[in-house]
C-alpha cells in the first residue's frame, strides 16, 4: 500500500483550528485512516487545546505536536496558525515522550526511545523525527544523544519548538501529552527509505577566526578580541553597500544585522554548519542559538534572500534524491525563523519553491528555533538557518 | 573473516573529523591531540582500540565536547564494521 501525504491550515481559535484541520484533513485522506498527524501550533493556539480533539479524531494515528514561530503549508506562510500534515498508508510509526531535557538530556533520549517499537522486518527502513525544546539549551546535545541511540542507519530529521519569538516557553506534544524541557522522538518505518534534504543560503565572506573564550552559547573574545569588535571589522564593507554601518548600528538593528552576517562552522569537509547570532552585550560579547567551544574555528558569513531561496529549493532536491528514484507524495519542512526574518514576505517562496521542486505534492512545516538533520552514517546534526526537509514517497 | 580492528588504521585527521560537526575541525583535532598525549599515543594513524581510547578520554569532558566524543565512539564502529 502506498503513502499518502495531506496537509492543513488554520487559524482562529484553539477550538475552531482544530476543527478546520480535521476536515480538511479528512476531505483529502477520503477513506484512509493516517498513521501519523504532525502538528504545529503557534502560541495562540495553545497545544492542550488543539491535540486532543485531533487525537480522538484519529485513534489510529501517532500523534505529534510542536509550538512554533510560523505555520505554512503548500497554501501560505502565516503567523498565528495551525499547520498539520497527516500520512495515510503503509508506515508503521511508534513514539516516546522524554522529560527533563534540561537536567538531564540522557535520561530524556532514553525515556523517549523507550517509546520506539522494534523494528518491522516488513518495513525495513527506520527514519527518526525529533521535536525538541530549545530552550532547555541543549539542542545539539539531544540530537547527538538520539543519534547513537538510533545508531548510524537511522537517518534523523526535526526541529526544535517555537514560541513566536517570545523565548519564553516552548512545547512539544505526543498525543494528549504536552510538555516544555522536553523531547518527542519518532520512529516512521516504511518499506521503502524516505528522502532528507538540508542545505543553508550562506557563503564565507570573512577569513577563519578562533573562538578564544566562550561559555555555553556566548561568545566572549574571536581572535582575543572582543567577539563584535570582529564582526563590525569583518563585514564593514559588505555592509555598508547594503546601506548600514554596523559599526554605528542602533541597538534595535543589532538582531537583523546578525542574521545577515552568521558564524559559519569550519568542519573541515563540505559546507560551514551555520550558528546564529542572537544579540550583542555590552562587553562585546555574542549569544548564539546553540553553544560554540572555545577553540573552534568560525568564518563570519553573509547571505542574501535569494540564496535563502535557491537553499530551500535545493534542500528540497536533495531530499527528492535521497528518494531513490520514487515519486514524492509530500515532505515535512523545518525551516529557522530567522530565515524567515532575513526574507520577511519573500519567505513564502522560499516554501513554494520546496513545494513545486517536489513536484507540487503536499507540504507542511513550522519556523523553528534549530533544525535537525542528520542523514544515515553522518556527521551533521542540529543546525540554524537552514532548512531540512523530509520527503515521502508516494 | 578479516579482522579490521588491527588491519585498518584511521588518520589522526579522519578521527577528528568525527567530532568536527559539532566543534570544528581545529578544535576537534586539538581535543585529538591532547588526548593522544595524554595516553601516549604518538602514531600519525590510530588502529580501532586506540581511537576508541582516546575517544574515551574525550567523552569525560563535560558537556557538548564529551557528548560529542561519545557520539563519534559509534561512528568509529561503522568505521571499522564497514572496513
Amino acid at each position: 500500500m502506498a503513502l499518502h501525504v495531506a496537509t492543513a491550515l488554520a487559524g482562529g481559535a484553539a477550538q475552531d483550528a482544530a476543527g478546520a484541520i480535521i476536515k480538511e484533513l479528512g476531505a483529502q485522506l477520503g477513506a484512509h485512516q493516517p498513521r501519523l498527524v504532525v502538528v504545529f501550533a503557534s502560541t495562540q493556539q495553545p497545544l492542550e487545546a488543539v491535540l486532543p480533539p485531533i487525537s480522538k479524531a484519529y485513534p489510529q494515528a501517532v500523534v505529534l505536536g510542536s509550538s512554533t514561530a510560523g505555520e505554512f503549508t503548500e497554501r501560505g506562510d502565516r503567523k498565528g496558525h495551525v499547520s498539520a500534515l497527516a500520512v495515510s498508508g503503509d508506515v508503521g510509526v511508534s513514539a516516546g515522550l522524554g522529560r527533563g531535557l534540561g537536567a538531564d538530556a540522557d535520561a530524556a533520549v532514553r525515556t523517549a526511545a523507550a517509546g520506539l517499537a522494534p523494528l518491522d522486518p516488513t518495513r525495513p527502513f527506520r527514519t527518526a523525527l525529533m521535536l525538541l525544546d530549545p530552550l532547555a539549551g541543549v539542542s545539539e546535545e539531544v540530537t547527538l544523544l538520539a543519534a547513537a541511540h538510533l545508531g548510524e542507519k537511522v537517518p534523523l530529521a526535526g526541529g526544535a519548538a517555537g514560541d513566536d519569538l517570545k523565548m519564553t516557553r516552548t512545547f512539544v506534544a505526543l498525543g494528549n501529552q504536552v510538555a516544555h524541557d522536553a523531547l518527542v522522538l519518532a520512529a516512521l518505518d516504511t518499506s521503502e527509505p524516505l528522502g532528507l534534504g538540508v542545505n543553508h543560503g550562506h557563503t564565507p565572506l570573512s577569513q577563519t577566526f578562533t573562538v578564544t573564550k566562550a561559555h555555553g552559547a556566548t561568545v566572549e573574545t574571536i581572535n582575543n578580541r572582543p567577539a563584535w569588535d570582529v564582526w563590525v571589522e569583518a563585514t564593514q564593507q559588505d555592509a555598508r553597500a547594503r546601506g548600514m554601518d554596523p559599526a554605528t548600528l542602533p541597538a534595535a538593528d543589532v538582531g537583523a544585522f546578525l542574521l545577515l552576517y552568521e558564524a559559519g562552522l569550519d568542519t573541515g569537509d563540505g559546507p560551514l554548519k551555520i550558528r546564529a547570532p542572537l544579540s550583542k552585550a555590552p562587553n562585546g560579547a555574542i549569544s548564539f542559538a546553540c553553544g560554540i567551544p572555545q577553540g573552534a574555528s568560525i568564518r563570519i558569513t553573509r547571505s542574501v534572500a535569494q540564496a535563502q531561496v535557491d537553499s530551500a529549493r535545493a534542500a528540497a532536491a536533495m531530499a527528492k534524491k535521497a528518494l531513490r528514484g520514487k515519486t514524492p507524495g509530500g515532505a515535512l519542512v523545518f525551516d529557522c525563523i530567522c530565515r524567515n526574518l532575513i526574507l520577511k514576505d519573500g519567505f513564502a517562496s522560499a516554501v513554494d519553491a520546496i513545494h513545486k521542486e517536489l513536484g507540487s505534492v503536499p507540504v507542511a512545516g513550522f519556523e523553528t528555533y534549530g533544525e535537525v538533520a542528520l542523514n544515515a552514517g553522518d556527521m551533521s546534526g542540529f543546525h540554524n538557518t537552514t532548512t531540512v526537509v523530509l520527503a515521502f514517497p508516494r | 573473516m578479516v579482522d579490521n580492528s588491527t588491519s585498518l588504521r584511521l588518520p589522526r585527521l579522519e578521527l577528528s573529523k568525527l567530532m568536527s560537526q559539532t566543534m570544528g575541525l581545529e578544535k576537534a583535532d586539538a581535543m585529538v591531540a591532547e588526548a593522544m598525549t595524554a595516553l601516549q599515543l604518538s602514531t600519525a594513524d590510530v588502529n580501532q582500540e586506540e581511537a576508541l581510547r582516546i575517544l574515551e578520554h574525550i567523552a569525560a569532558q563535560p558537556g557538548l565536547v564529551g557528548i560529542s566524543a561519545r557520539f563519534a565512539k559509534g561512528r568509529v564502529h561503522l568505521r571499522w564494521s564497514n572496513g
